[in-house]
């Protein structure tokens, strides 16, 4: 009896010490930043540590060999996705360790694994730090670097060269890289194959064949002063066929022009401090606006050689605008800062005819369609608590670009997505609006009855896809993306797949020796 | 309180003799795997029915079915509280998870019969493990629901344990109440969960795999006839 009471005991005290497991994971299931393209939706599970691609045949797991994924780039021509992932790996190599709670020894590596046809084509290390992508004006070239405005935690493994750019060409990962000074900022691509990367106190052009520097140009010769680019545009001079940086830089007046072919720098003064600029290839001519003044510049590009006060051309405006947004031929001003201003201008670069469209509240966000017939602005409430029924709410301003007439639409809620497409007669906008389960189609030449197309649940964001058609994510835990013809209005909806692998832990993924091997 | 505690645990000093038992239960096996915590962070106690067979005085032979679920709320609990926490950033509106447990239990017992009410005894049992699990997003698992997961999982395994049982006076020579106490451990298959026919050409993508095993707790009580 008392021999069964003790091994009772013993066993109640045994259950009693089981090693209690938790699980840590949190945030949301999906990411809906998804990246679309030509063969699917590729979308990162943070919760499951997994990147899949949905598109109409189903789900598919990409395999990142144990690389957990991070952010989702989609290349301009849709071929591709660069996924910015990390792998971790145990420093211990004892071989009883397998998970990576297990270990105390844990390291992690930063990869960038280039994604075709859910399937890893290649992979790159990278440093940890680099947060943004810019790619060339083929897409063959992928340039990642650090910007500081982008947001998010900096992750920095030992030291760092924060000033490193990375040039990855997409087709087959192979990688150079550059250091182009402190902080870079901006990054452009000329037409004969370079890369010019803006960063504190300097330029630094690279050239994407050989990614080997191939101009340092300093903004100023007095080591001990910071000058920091604030907005750059490459701009082709047709008479001499050369291309010119134009730069300006924070809290000055002046536009800096780089001769890329000379290697010359010449300054002009604007007036005020630029906030923007637009380059017109059509006319061959730069635009520059001012939040502070009520102006906009324009530059000839075949002045650009002889660069001095009567190169630049005062355009006055009666409100300031801090952006130009380029069409073919002409730019459109606006103002996304200031709450007391109504303004939008189309610039006729040709004439320089000025036109002038009042809407009714603030701009946020400007588009304009294709062809270039409209723009239609998102604008937002007015700042001054104005009890007026349009003043307070949100809504869609539509300008005829042809006509110069504008028509302003109030909303129910905000607009948390818009985009404009056009068929062979009719532009449209499609609008999804927050808290409503309807998609809007509003024509943009009679937009007072927009058709409605009904979602399957609230949406998140809509963004273009490479075929035209349009994604729009869901607010759905469990995963809900929808694709969009826009020709039809048909919706095909993909859901539940953000339960892929959810019950599934992770192993350490890959040793260093493994990764060596893989190397080879 | 005693004399009636005594007066119900006497006996003449013979066994019952019977053929049947029948008992409720309640109790555990264990959830060995940190991926239950998305359905209740807590394990829920299964309940049961637990039929007996008397093979002879120290040998029964039983079968028990239990059931329960384990679901969440918790994952609403959760963006709730956390939508309050400045640093979290959640675009998502929460989703629900239930998981419908049913554990089938079959095997032996071999009894010490020290005296008419106390019996130590151990047992070994087989063990089939079936989970229904369903998760949405507005929390109702049927086809209305916009998001909906329903799968089920079958898992197989074993337990051993070692329990105490104590029994009342007979009633009338005709039936006998007792009640029991018993603890060990379970192994089990994991239970693996999937999306049927989602994957690219109709194959299913993986959910993964629910596990049970460690620490098993049972209490009962119920009658011999």
């Amino acid at each position: 009896m008392r021999k069964s009471l003790s091994i009772l005991t013993a066993l109640t005290l045994l259950s009693a010490c089981d090693t209690l497991q938790y699980d840590s994971r949190s945030g949301d299931l999906w990411d809906t930043n998804v990246a679309s393209a030509n063969d699917g939706i590729y979308i990162n599970l943070p919760f499951a540590d997994e990147l899949i691609r949905v598109n109409e045949s189903g789900i598919s797991v990409v395999d990142l060999t144990g690389a957990i994924p991070n952010r989702l780039v989609e290349s301009p021509d849709g071929s591709q996705v660069l996924v910015f992932a990390n792998w971790e790996e145990c420093k211990d190599d004892d071989s009883d360790i397998v998970y990576p709670e297990d270990c105390d020894d844990l390291v992690s590596n930063s990869v960038l694994s280039i994604v075709s046809d859910a399937t890893v084509t290649s992979e790159v290390e990278i440093p940890s730090h680099l947060n943004t992508v810019s790619f060339s004006n083929d897409g063959a070239i992928a340039v990642a670097y650090l910007d500081y405005d982008a947001g998010g935690d900096i992750q920095v493994d030992g030291f760092a060269d924060l000033g490193e750019v990375a040039f990855i060409r997409v087709s087959n990962g192979s990688k150079g890289s550059a250091s182009v000074g402190f902080s870079p900022k901006q990054v452009l691509f000329s037409p004969d194959n370079q890369a010019v990367v803006m960063s504190q106190s300097q330029v630094v052009a690279v050239d994407l064949d050989t990614f080997e520097k191939t101009l340092e140009a300093p903004l100023t010769l007095d080591a001990d002063q910071a000058i920091n680019p604030s907005n750059a545009e490459l701009a082709y001079d047709p008479e001499s066929g050369v291309t010119n940086l134009l730069l300006t830089v924070e809290g000055s007046s002046d536009i800096y022009m780089l001769n890329l072919e000379s290697k010359y720098w010449n300054i002009g003064d604007l007036g005020a401090i630029a906030t923007d600029i637009g380059v017109d290839d059509v006319t061959a001519q730069s635009v520059f606006v001012f939040s502070g003044s009520s102006k906009a510049v324009v530059l000839d590009h075949g002045e650009l050689a002889t660069l001095n006060a009567s190169s630049l051309q005062d355009i006055d405006l009666e409100e300031p605008s801090n952006k130009a947004l380029m069409g073919a031929g002409f730019a459109m001003l606006y103002n996304d800062a200031s709450g007391a201003v109504h303004d939008v201008y189309k610039l006729d670069l040709a004439t320089r005819e000025l036109t002038e469209y009042v809407v009714s509240n603030p701009v946020s966000e400007l588009m304009i369609t294709d062809s270039g017939s409209y723009a239609v602005a998102v604008v937002r409430p007015e700042n001054s608590g104005s009890s007026d029924y349009q003043d307070s709410r949100y809504g869609l301003s539509i300008l005829d670009l042809s006509s110069d007439e504008s028509i302003s639409l109030v909303a129910q809620s905000e607009p948390i997505g818009v985009a404009l497409v056009e068929d062979e007669s009719n532009s449209y906008a499609l609008a999804l609006l927050s808290g409503s389960d309807t998609l809007l189609q509003v024509n943009l030449a009679s937009p007072n009855s927009p058709a409605e197309v009904d979602l399957p649940a609230p949406p998140v964001s809509i963004a273009g896809m490479p075929n035209g058609n349009f994604v729009i994510t869901h607010n759905q835990s469990l995963g809900m993306v929808s694709i969009l013809d826009p020709a039809t209005l048909e919706l095909q909806t993909m859901s539940n797949f953000a339960v892929t692998n959810l019950f599934e832990q992770k192993e350490l993924p890959r040793t260093e020796s493994e990764q060596n091997e893989e190397a080879e | 309180m005693n004399t009636l505690l005594a007066t119900l645990l006497s006996g003449s000093g013979n066994q019952f003799d019977y053929t049947y038992s029948l008992a409720a239960e309640v109790g555990t096996v264990a959830q060995e795997d940190a991926d239950w915590d998305m359905a209740s962070n807590w394990q829920v106690n299964t309940t049961g029915l637990r039929l007996g067979y008397q093979v002879n005085d120290n040998v029964d032979i039983l079968g028990s079915v239990h059931w329960g679920s384990q679901g969440n709320g918790s994952a609403y609990d959760y963006y709730y509280y956390e939508e309050y926490d400045e640093s979290y950033n959640s675009s998502m509106s929460g989703y629900e998870i239930q998981v419908s447990e049913t554990l089938i239990h079959l095997g032996p017992k071999m009894s010490w019969n020290i005296n008419s009410w106390l019996a130590p005894y151990a047992t070994a049992q087989g063990l089939v493990i079936h989970n229904r699990l369903q998760m949405s997003d507005n929390g109702s698992f049927d086809e209305d629901s916009k998001t909906l997961i329903d799968d089920s999982g079958l898992g197989f395994g074993a337990t051993g344990a070692l329990g105490l049982e104590i029994r009342t006076r007979p009633i009338a020579k005709k039936a006998q109440l007792f009640f029991y106490g018993e603890t060990g451990v379970s192994a089990a298959t994991a239970l693996n969960f999937s999306l049927q026919g989602a994957g690219a050409d109709e194959g299913d993508i993986n959910i993964g795999d629910l596990g049970y095993g460690g620490s098993y707790f049972r209490l009962g009580a119920g009658t011999k006839f």
